[in-house]
C-alpha cells in the first residue's frame, strides 16, 4: 500500500489499483497508480503530480522511441531560430546521419555553440548537431515552474510564551507521589513530562504507570503534563522495524496513546524513541506522521525527542518530523555518554550550538526546544598496563587509560569536587567549570553543569529564538537549575 | 607578290579561326562564373550532405517501446547517457525511492 500523509489524513493506494482511498471515499484514476517492475515499486508520475510540484512532457511513440522531460522548477533555456532548412545530425559532419529535419523558423535549444556546429536539442527532445551558420541569435527563454500542487495547510498547537519543561523520570507508580514537594523551589516551569509509557513488545503493547493524582497535582500547579512514551525500558526485546513497519501495529500504538491521554487528561505526548536503526527510519517517521494526525484531532500536543543531528542519525528525518509534530526537542547532551571510551563534557557549548544550528536547518525555531542536562559525569582514568596496551587492536583509537564513569546531579557533582578540595576553573572552550584531581595513579575529570554553564547554553538558545527549554531530569535539579530554567 | 598574297591569306584564316573560338571562350567564362556564383550561393550544397536517416532507437539506446528516455535540459550530455523510465499507456512511472529523493519524501510504502 502506497501511503501519502497530509496534515489531515493518510491517503492510500493499493498495489495495481486504479483508485486511491481518501477519508471521503475512493477516487478512481485512469491509470494504475503503483505496480512492481523488475523487483522495484514504480509509481505513476500522474499520481505523484497530485502531491508534488512536477510536470512532464512525453514525446515519441508510434514507431519512435519515447523521450520525456520532467520539470520540477522554473528554467531558463537558450534557444535559436533556424534560418535555413537543414537537419539535426548525429555528429558535427554534413555526411553524418539525420536525426530530425528542421524548417525555417523552427526553434532549437542551444546546448553548446561552436564556430561551425552547435550542439542542439529539438523541442521534442532529440539531441544532435546543427550548422551554426543556419541558426539565428541565441536568446534566453524562460520556462515557468510547474503548477503548485494543493493540499491542506499544516496547523500546530503553539503555546503562548516560552516552554519550560522538565522530565520527571519515574520508574514505578509509587514514584509518582509527592510531586508538589519534588517541585518545591521551581520557578517558571510550564510543563512536566513524566516517563509513564513503555513500549513493551513488538506487537505494540504499551505499559503505563500514569497517575490521575499526579496530573491533577500538576494541573493544580498550572503545569501541563506531556506523558512520555519510550522504547528504552524494554529495548533489548524490541525490534523497531518489526514494530513500526506494520500499519496495524502503528495504529495500535497510537490508539493506546490517545486512549491514555484522554483517560489521564494529558495535555501532550512526548515521544522518546531512541536508538532507531537505519532500516526503521522511514517507518518511524511515518509513525510520527500518523500519531500527529491523531494528536491534532484530539487536541494533544505532540513533541518528539531527537538527538543532536549527526550523520548517523540522518534517518530520523527531522524535517519530516518537524512538519508533522508540534515541537521537536533536541536532547542537547550526552556528547560524552556513559559508554564513551574517552572522557569529556556531557554538553560543551559547541556541541549544543551545533545541535541547535543543524536542527534549525530542518525545523523552524518557533517549534524547536533545546534540552539541557542537569547532570554531569565524573570520569576516572587509570593508566593501562603494558600488557593491556599490547593486547589492543592496533587499528582501534589509541586511548592510554581505562575509564570509569559516575553520573551525578548538579549538587552531587559540586559536592564531589568540593570534597577533594580542588578548585574548578572556567574552561572557555566548553563554557563550563572544569575540575581535575589525582588519587593514586587515577585521574579524575569533571566538566561541571552549573549556573554558569546553563547560562551559556541559554544564551545560545535565546540568540536562536527557540520555542523553549527542557531539562533532564527532575531529581537532578537544584535551585540553580530552577533559576536558570526560569531565565529562558 | 605571291608571298605577300599567301601571308595575307594566312592572316585572314587565323582571324576567322579566332573569331570562331570567341563564343566557346565566352561560354566557358559564363560556365565558370555560374559555377562560382552557384558555389557562393550554396546551390550545390545539397550534393555534399547525407540524406540518410539515423536509427533513433540506436541513437537513444532505447530499451524498447515501453520506456522513455528522460532528457534533462540542464544536462548537455548525449541522449544515450540519459536514464529511462517505464511508460504504460502514455503515463510515465518512476521508482518510489527516486520519487522520494527527487520530488517528495512523504510517500511511504507500507
Amino acid at each position: 500500500m502506497l501511503l501519502y500523509t497530509t496534515s489531515e489524513e493518510v491517503i492510500s493506494a493499493p498495489l495495481n489499483a486504479r483508485s486511491y482511498n481518501k477519508s471521503t471515499g475512493p477516487v478512481s484514476t485512469p491509470y494504475t497508480i503503483c505496480l512492481e517492475e523488475k523487483g522495484q515499486l514504480i509509481v505513476a508520475l500522474d499520481y505523484v503530480k497530485l502531491y508534488a510540484d512536477i510536470s512532464y512532457e512525453l514525446y515519441g511513440g508510434n514507431g519512435e522511441p519515447y523521450r520525456a522531460r520532467i520539470l520540477t522548477e522554473a528554467q531558463t533555456r537558450q534557444e535559436a531560430t533556424v534560418t535555413k532548412e537543414q537537419a539535426v545530425r548525429v555528429a558535427e559532419d554534413k555526411k553524418s546521419k539525420i536525426l530530425a529535419n528542421m524548417k525555417e523558423g523552427d526553434k532549437l535549444i542551444v546546448l553548446d555553440e561552436g564556430p561551425e556546429w552547435t550542439k542542439v536539442r529539438t523541442q521534442d527532445l532529440i539531441t544532435g548537431y546543427y550548422e551554426t551558420r543556419f541558426l539565428g541569435d541565441t536568446v534566453d527563454v524562460q520556462i515557468p515552474a510547474p503548477e503548485k500542487h494543493t493540499e491542506p495547510a499544516f496547523t500546530y498547537i503553539s503555546k503562548d510564551g516560552p516552554i519550560r519543561l522538565i522530565w520527571d523520570m519515574v520508574t514505578n507508580e509509587t514514584a509518582n507521589g509527592g510531586l508538589k514537594d519534588r517541585l518545591s523551589g521551581q520557578q517558571g516551569l510550564t510543563t512536566i513530562s513524566p516517563t509513564w509509557f513503555f513500549v513493551a513488545d513488538n506487537d505494540g503493547n504499551i505499559e503505563s504507570i500514569a497517575s490521575h493524582d499526579y496530573v491533577e497535582s500538576a494541573h493544580g500547579m498550572g503545569l501541563e503534563v506531556w506523558g512520555l512514551v519510550e522504547n528504552i525500558t524494554h529495548n533489548a526485546d524490541l525490534k523497531m522495524y518489526e514494530l513500526l513497519s506494520y500499519s496495524g501495529k502503528r495504529a495500535f500504538l497510537i490508539e493506546q496513546l490517545i486512549q491514555y491521554a484522554t483517560e489521564y487528561d494529558l495535555d501532550g505526548i512526548n515521544l522518546d524513541f531512541e536508538t532507531i536503526p537505519t532500516e526503521a527510519g522511514e517507518c518511524y517517521v511515518q509513525f510520527i506522521r500518523e500519531l500527529s494526525l491523531a494528536c491534532r484531532s484530539a487536541g494533544i500536543v505532540l513533541s518528539v525527542d531527537n538527538y543532536v543531528p549527526t550523520e548517523s542519525t540522518e534517518h530520523y528525518n527531522r524535517a519530516q518530523q518537524g512538519l508533522f509534530a508540534d515541537y521537536i526537542i533536541i536532547m542537547g547532551y550526552d556528547e560524552h555518554y556513559s559508554g564513551s571510551n574517552e572522557s569529556g563534557s556531557v554538553a560543551s557549548i559547541n556541541f549544543v550550538a551545533d545541535g541547535i544550528t543543524n536542527t534549525l536547518a530542518d525545523v523552524p525555531a518557533e517549534r524547536v526546544i533545546n534540552a539541557v542536562p542537569l547532570y554531569t559525569r565524573i570520569w576516572i582514568e587509570s593508566p593501562k598496563s603494558e600488557t593491556e596496551l599490547a593486547a589492543e587492536d592496533p587499528n582501534a583509537e589509541y586511548v592510554p587509560y581505562n575509564l570509569e564513569v559516575r553520573t551525578l546531579g548538579m549538587d552531587d557533582a559540586k559536592a564531589a569536587v568540593a570534597e577533594v578540595g580542588t578548585e574548578a576553573r572556567w574552561d572557555d572552550e566548553t563554557q563550563q567549570n572544569y575540575a581535575e584531581w589525582q588519587k593514586g595513579d587515577k585521574t579524575y575529570k569533571c566538566w561541571l553543569e552549573d549556573g554558569d554553564s546553563l547560562a551559556a547554553k541559554i544564551n545560545v538558545m535565546h540568540s536562536n529564538n527557540l520555542a523553549g527549554i527542557a531539562a533532564w531530569q527532575l531529581t537532578y535539579a537544584n535551585s540553580t537549575a530552577w533559576t536558570a530554567l526560569s531565565q529562558f | 607578290m605571291d608571298n605577300q598574297r599567301m601571308m595575307y591569306r594566312r592572316r585572314r584564316r587565323r582571324k576567322r579561326r579566332l573569331q570562331k573560338l570567341i563564343p566557346v571562350g565566352v561560354a566557358i567564362v559564363l560556365i565558370v562564373a555560374i559555377i562560382f556564383a552557384g558555389v557562393k550561393a550554396g546551390w550545390f550544397e545539397s550534393l555534399f550532405y547525407s540524406f540518410e536517416e539515423a536509427d533513433l532507437y540506436a541513437h537513444f539506446g532505447a530499451i524498447g517501446d515501453d520506456y522513455a528516455v528522460i532528457i534533462d535540459d540542464k544536462d548537455n550530455g548525449d541522449d544515450k547517457e540519459a536514464r529511462q523510465l517505464k511508460v504504460i499507456d502514455g503515463v510515465m512511472y518512476q521508482d518510489l525511492d527516486s520519487i522520494k529523493e527527487e520530488y517528495n519524501d512523504r510517500f511511504y510504502w507500507d
